[in-house]
């Protein structure tokens, strides 16, 4: 059988003479000998065409990598669930409904939503787009998807341990005559099965042997491990949509947001129930590192883990992409913010009072502690939101950032509050080191500010299958994609003098000709017997 | 910036353009010196970009990995670098004509972008990034040379089509070849973009607390591996080959440059470091 020369294709090299299919000019179709259109190996039945004769053997009864296709002329669910064309239908309408979430706002509260889209906001709340990614829809999808997986996993399981249970070693040199390339040996059989078998191993290949009469046969191959990289990756799939399930499970996992003052311990609940875990956190030190223009460099925090009774499991400075982790619970430097600063008055008697200022949870001064009302007849002092990082010039403020580096807060003075008056002028901006003197004789400094370190905590025990899951699918499409399998047959028939060889590669799926492993073989055995163009470059 | 960045940025710009203009001649012309030629500039364009992302990592002190100028110039080096491969496995030029292109496009675009080295921000400092972005790199470039040869096969097979094809189609590599090549280029990415979500799940695992939030930018990353997953099931279960799997082809890198670019530029989420 010739392989026919495709257009504009460099002239053929000799490798894989012995294939059964063959190539064809322009949409790549499947020939055979006569030049007849045939179905590719594991597609459908073709209809249109007549079927060709069958091989007088099957080499290619060995495993396979592809999963028989659906036929037209079934309609077991169990293969229509676990088919082919399914899993493309699901990963095509799973990407669509996936892009669709990009578009459009998630998670927001309706009228939020209404705000954005207007009149379409009633369709899409009302077919749960506006909260996609776990909607029955989507989720529905995706169980069907994990569905497909395990229903081709199982099949493609079964189907290569059939084919390796049923895979056919002993062979008679009649059976390949005619699709097999020849080499005469100048041993007797016994020497030239050691030769053969030397020459399996040097180049890498694992034989078996098998005897029918008086002919001796081998089946060699290498790379079997590519026959199972599409399970392992469909597995690993499964087992990432699995831990995800687990993580997601109500009741199984739990997350949080803990705001923590240097020297404060909180304690660590489950999420919004509030029910206690048992731990709780101890923040030492919380330090945050930045440049004169704002950019954050470094934000850490020294934590200790406590259990419930204030035994220390664990110390250590966390910072961002370095939690700690404690079984399935990790905590991550998720934030920082300002809780609060102090202004320190003293009166011009000496006296000395601490002002605290409290903020909410967006750094907004808190109006209730905004203003400091005298005692006798001194003056009010009312502060406006501070500013964390800001940049002084002269009497100009100018705000950098939020990093707590070096704050600023604007102060104001009602010397005449005593009096009734509700008008109050600014007095300045108040600086660490930069003191205020008000028309009262008092001195206003700057006592320091209250920051909190943002630490958001995950309880997900499904963490661990998922990455499990990522690293047997990694492995997987590796040995799917990058693993090459190569088989060959040999079989040796005593001749008069010596041995005669015959080696026939096997094809594999469509479009992977066994290589040049025939030609390295004969050519080991025999290079004066192989023909110049079809020795190999160079010996494996 | 090092006293190497600047020139070697430009040079290889200038060199990779020699490489698309020799293309060009050889198919007009036919003439070995033209082949030769841009293969040769395609492999010092290589060298080149190779020598100024080695010089910015120096004086940065870290991969170029952190912003979107950056982000351009190794996108451009690894589509330059697997269109170099299929070019010297495959002894044809021809390919360098539709990928060649987007090399100088993502150069073009980066030259006008602040080129200034910054500090890396807390959140990518983090060993998962070189992983995250190596993988991204090897997966584009790879997506955008099986685009071009995609591009290459319906360009042939356009002209095969008409009663008088032009001379030079014969320079053009063959249908199957060029279907051939596009598959192999795609099946030798396609791990790689499952890696990108791999590593960018574990690093955002660690940074963020949860390793899947269906921001865009990694909604889209998982959309380009669905899209190819079914370019892979439909080419090896159906009869989706040739003309249909080129037009997958062409379609699956538009689709990763808006994975890439159109999400940075258009939708808004976590993956803010390389939006300027």
């Amino acid at each position: 059988m010739q392989k026919q020369p495709l257009p504009g294709a460099p002239p053929p090299t000799g490798r894989g003479s012995s294939l059964l299919w063959g190539l064809s000019a322009s949409d790549a179709r499947f020939v055979d000998r006569n030049g007849t259109d045939v179905p590719e190996p594991g597609s459908d039945v073709d209809h249109r065409t007549p079927a060709p004769p069958p091989p007088r053997i099957d080499l290619v009864n060995s495993t396979s990598s592809s999963p028989p296709s659906d036929s037209r002329a079934s309609w077991d669910p169990w293969q229509v669930l676990g088919g082919a064309r399914f899993a493309v239908v699901l990963l095509v309408v799973w990407a669509l409904l996936a892009s669709l979430g990009t578009v459009l706002p998630q998670g927001r509260p309706p009228e939020e939503t209404h705000r954005l889209l207007g009149p379409w906001a009633h369709p899409v709340i009302f077919l749960g787009l506006d909260d996609l990614y776990t909607s029955p829809g989507f989720l529905g999808v995706l169980a069907f998807l994990c569905l497909n997986l395990a229903i081709s996993s199982v099949r493609r399981i079964r189907r290569v341990r059939r084919e390796d249970r049923n895979l056919k070693i002993a062979l008679s040199a009649r059976d390949l005559a005619g699709i097999s390339r020849t080499v005469s040996l100048p041993e007797d059989l016994p020497q030239a099965c050691e030769r053969v078998e030397a020459a399996l191993r040097s180049l890498g290949l694992r034989a078996r042997r098998a005897q029918t009469g008086t002919d001796v046969s081998y089946y060699a191959e290498r790379g079997r491990w590519r026959i199972w990289g599409s399970t392992w990756a469909h597995l690993g799939l499964l087992l990432v949509f699995l831990g995800a399930l687990v993580g997601h499970w109500h009741g199984w996992s739990y997350g949080g947001y803990l705001k923590i003052l240097e020297g404060t311990t909180q304690a660590v609940t489950r999420g919004v129930s509030g029910m206690p875990t048992g731990l709780s956190l101890k923040l030492h030190r919380f330090v945050v590192v930045g440049d004169e223009t704002g950019r954050p460099l470094d934000f850490s925090s020294d934590l200790e883990l406590l259990d419930s009774e204030g035994t220390t499991l664990q110390r250590r400075t966390i910072r961002v992409n370095e939690p700690l982790e404690q079984g399935a619970t990790t905590f991550y430097q998720a934030g920082y913010g300002l809780a609060g600063f102090r202004i320190q008055r003293t009166a011009p008697q000496g006296d000395v009072h601490l002002w605290r200022v409290e903020t909410d949870a967006q750094g907004h001064v808190d109006p209730w502690s905004a203003v400091l009302l005298p005692r006798g007849s001194g003056s009010a002092f009312g502060v406006q939101d501070l500013i964390p990082q800001a940049r002084l010039e002269g009497d100009q403020v100018h705000p950098v950032s939020n990093l707590p580096l070096a704050p600023a807060v604007p102060v104001f003075e009602n010397p005449r509050f005593h009096e009734g008056s509700q008008d109050f002028q600014p007095l300045g901006w108040l600086t660490p080191g930069r003191d205020l003197q008000a028309s009262d004789g008092s001195t206003l400094s700057f006592a320091g500010m209250s920051v909190y370190s943002g630490i958001q905590y995950r309880h997900d025990p499904g963490y661990p299958l998922v990455v499990a899951g990522f690293v047997v699918a990694t492995l997987g499409l590796g040995m799917a994609f990058y693993i090459a399998h190569r088989r060959i047959r040999v079989v040796l028939t005593p001749s008069d003098p010596g041995t005669l060889c015959l080696v026939s590669g096997i094809p594999g799926p469509p479009g992977r000709d066994p290589g040049d492993l025939p030609s390295k073989l004969i050519w080991r055995l025999a290079p004066a017997q192989t023909p110049d163009r079809e020795a190999p470059h160079a010996p494996a | 910036m090092h006293p190497l960045e600047a020139p070697t940025f430009q040079l290889a710009f200038l060199v990779y353009f020699v490489s698309l203009a020799l293309s060009g001649a050889y198919m007009l012309s036919g003439a070995r010196l033209a082949e030769r030629g841009a293969l040769a500039a395609l492999t010092a364009g290589v060298a080149l970009q190779t020598l100024n992302l080695t010089a910015r990592s120096l004086e940065a002190g870290r991969a170029p990995f952190s912003n979107l100028y950056e982000s351009l110039a190794i996108f451009a080096w690894g589509t330059a670098t697997c269109l170099l491969a299929v070019q010297w496995s495959r002894k044809t030029p021809a390919a360098g004509l539709t990928v060649l292109p987007l090399v100088l496009a993502a150069l073009g675009y980066a030259s006008t972008l602040d080129a200034r080295i910054e500090p890396l921000m807390p959140a990518l400092r983090s060993p998962w990034m070189f992983y995250h972005v190596a993988a991204a790199i090897l997966a584009y470039g790879a997506f955008a040379v099986a685009g071009g040869l995609g591009m290459l096969y319906l360009i042939r097979h356009s002209l095969e089509k008409r009663t008088t094809a032009p001379s030079w189609i014969e320079r053009l590599p063959g249908l199957g070849p060029l279907d051939t090549w596009t598959y192999s280029t795609i099946a030798f990415a396609f791990p790689f973009m499952v890696l990108v979500l791999v590593t960018g799940a574990i690093w955002a695992q660690k940074a963020w607390g949860t390793y899947w939030q269906w921001d865009p930018k990694e909604t889209w990353a998982l959309i380009t591996t669905l899209f190819y997953a079914g370019y892979l099931h439909a080419r090896q279960f159906t009869r989706w080959r040739g003309l249909r799997s080129a037009w997958l082809a062409v379609i699956g890198f538009l689709v990763v440059v808006f994975t890439y670019l159109g999400v940075n530029l258009l939708l808004s989420g976590l993956h803010s470091y390389a939006s300027g």
